[in-house]
């Protein structure tokens, strides 16, 4: 379905080129949830946005990705509104952002549906608003985004990424910002939809990652550290990073991982987790680790556990 | 909405009183005596005895709010009095005045909108191009130089080398032959103004999540720019407009002198020369109105542009 291979994405900086997203392969398979998980500025965000041409004029965006066989990061600029909406779908991570304050409900779906050359009737319009959980939708299609409330806002935002109905939903941080009882919500009404197509999860939350997930990627310091399965991820994480990722976690022992994620001008030589990783040896420190498969569908990117 | 305008119309009552009240008050500070203008003839001043009965019978010998008492009791009941010089009502001068203030103003403001808003958009699409230098170049060339002298100018280059426009004056009724350079000379600073605005206000918007979700959903980009960024960047020029607008509707002294054009502000300013109160009074309290008027627009046109300003219960 979607294939990404050798994705990078730089820029040019006082301090050198950086490249918050390096050398990214992956897959995602026909209605499979792909998980990505990590900290904050590992790159998960400009990953998702360079998949839809989004990211800034000096971007330097490198790579091959396909969709249904078709390579899109060579597309012209004209070519990329093909693939915006009606291949790829994107759910921003900040709703009251992303929403438009001057433009009611009807007026977002309205366009949204008619320039992706879709029915833009108002039983579609409902049947969206729904199909996402807003009740009484025909009153709220009248409303505007300072109307709504935060989950409110977010599910409006997800029928809007999938009004065009894309083959491949990506959805980022969908639950950022959300208190427990609204974000559970939202998990279960995304569960609801994970049947009918591919969706790429961004999430920094593991309880959302394992709920919703067919897949999980780790991502550290803009690299994919490890790709596993969902379950045998969460019984057995075999990255080190990983495995202190789910201790860290409130509802296990809560351990910190040390150290702090290395910044886009420092990044360690070698392993880039090595300085913070128990398992580091001389090698780590100089050499840098590929993304290995190890059995099944694993795949690691780590000397000591590959 | 509507109760939200009907207490803003109200809301015009208070201030006109408190400029009527400011501008009387000031007026009469200042020195100068009416009589004795009204009464100098080309023999030198008057007989003092006729100059003061004169006084005693126009009441400029009455306290000062006696006086203001009078007047305003007079306007309450719909009259603005007779000019001390013409004899002439002063509604009608105002009117009269006002007519051919208003064509000019439209006509700059025409000009205004012409160069500034394409102007702006155009250098925030291409910020940091040669189209964006050309723009900030006008820009500043427009709010550097004295409107004054630019009138001049243009009448030196227009009017007397090419000899293709009128030197000034009104015309057959304010024409567009004559309405011309004026109008030209009044909108290049507001222009200037308005397209800096438009660009960093579009500039500021292009920043914004939305655009990018826009975009994201696959919407052509002249509906991204056209529809999502502009309809949020008009916000606060429309405010620039209308303030822009008011003022040129209060007639700029400067041109209309520079080009003899008869509006409000020459009637202001012969007024004010000759202490004519009655006349100063009714132009000063109309000129105000106008632009309370104006600004009660542009309020309007806030709620139609930013549904979070729509001053109704549903917003809590």
């Amino acid at each position: 379905m979607l294939s990404i291979r050798d994705l990078r994405v730089e820029f040019e900086s006082p301090h050198g080129l950086i490249m918050p997203v390096d050398s990214v392969d992956m897959d995602i398979l026909d209605k499979e949830t792909f998980t990505i998980i990590g900290e904050s500025g590992c790159g998960k965000s400009l990953l998702a946005n360079s998949l839809l041409g989004l990211l800034p004029r000096d971007a330097k965006v490198s790579g091959k990705v396909h969709i249904d066989g078709e390579e899109i990061l060579s597309l012209k600029k004209k070519e990329w509104r093909r693939i915006r909406g009606n291949k790829i779908g994107l759910v921003f991570q900040n709703p009251s952002a992303s929403l438009n304050p001057v433009f009611n409900m009807h007026g977002h779906l309205y366009e949204t549906l008619k320039y992706s050359n879709k029915p833009s009737s108002r039983d579609k319009m409902v049947s969206l608003l729904k199909k996402t959980g807003i009740k009484n939708p025909l009153r709220r299609l009248s409303q505007y985004p300072h109307q709504l409330s935060g989950g409110m806002k977010q599910r409006f935002a997800i029928a809007l990424g999938i009004a065009t109905d894309p083959d491949i939903l990506i959805a980022d941080e969908p639950t950022n910002g959300l208190d427990v009882t609204v974000k559970l919500k939202i998990v279960q009404m995304l569960s609801k939809l994970h049947s009918e197509r591919s969706i790429l999860l961004i999430t920094h939350d593991l309880n959302v990652a394992y709920n919703l997930s067919d897949k999980i990627a780790v991502m550290y310091a803009g690299e994919l550290v490890e790709i596993a399965p969902v379950n045998s991820f969460f019984e057995k994480p075999i990255h080190p990073y990983s495995s202190q990722l789910l201790v860290s976690h409130p509802e296990k022992e809560m351990l910190p991982i040390p150290g702090f994620t290395p910044q886009l001008t420092q990044r360690p030589q070698g392993c880039r987790f090595h300085p913070r990783c128990a398992l580091a040896s001389r090698k780590c420190k100089h050499e840098h680790p590929g993304l290995e498969k190890i059995e099944g569908e694993r795949y690691v990117r780590c000397f000591a556990c590959a | 909405m509507f109760a939200y305008l009907i207490r803003r119309v109200l809301f015009l009552v208070p201030t006109l009183l408190l400029v009527s009240i400011i501008s009387f008050s000031i007026i009469h500070i200042a020195p100068g005596d009416p009589a004795e203008l009204l009464l100098t003839g080309p023999d030198g001043v008057a007989d003092p005895q006729v100059v003061e009965e004169f006084r005693n019978e126009m009441g400029f010998d009455q306290p000062f709010y006696v006086q203001y008492g009078t007047w305003l009791m007079q306007v309450l009941s719909g009259d603005l009095g007779y000019s001390y010089m013409t004899d002439q009502p002063v509604s009608k001068a105002i009117l009269h005045n006002f007519g051919a203030t208003f064509k000019l103003a439209v006509a700059s403001m025409l000009f205004t909108l012409l160069i500034a808003i394409p102007g702006g958009i155009i250098a925030a699409l291409a910020k940091d191009t040669w189209k964006d230098d050309l723009s900030r170049f006008f820009s500043l060339f427009g709010v550097s130089i004295p409107n004054f002298w630019q009138g001049y100018l243009m009448i030196l280059v227009f009017a007397l080398f090419l000899d293709i426009l009128p030197v000034g004056g009104y015309g057959d009724g304010g024409d567009l032959y004559h309405m011309i350079l004026p109008a030209l000379t009044l909108g290049t600073s507001s222009a200037a103004v308005l397209m800096r605005l438009m660009r960093s206000s579009l500039l500021d918007v292009l920043d914004h999540d939305y655009i990018l979700s826009a975009r994201a959903r696959g919407l052509p980009e002249y509906i991204v720019i056209g529809k999502h960024a502009l309809k949020n960047a008009f916000i606060p020029v429309i405010t620039m407009m209308g303030l822009s607008f008011g003022y040129l509707l209060n007639g700029s002294v400067i041109i209309e002198t520079v080009f003899a054009w008869p509006g409000i502000g020459n009637l202001m300013v012969s007024s004010i020369y000759s202490r004519d109160y009655p006349m100063i009074q009714g132009t000063l309290l109309f000129v105000a109105g106008i632009f309370v008027l104006i600004n009660l627009l542009v309020d309007i046109s806030y709620a139609y542009l930013d549904p979070r300003l729509r001053y109704d219960k549903r917003n809590n």
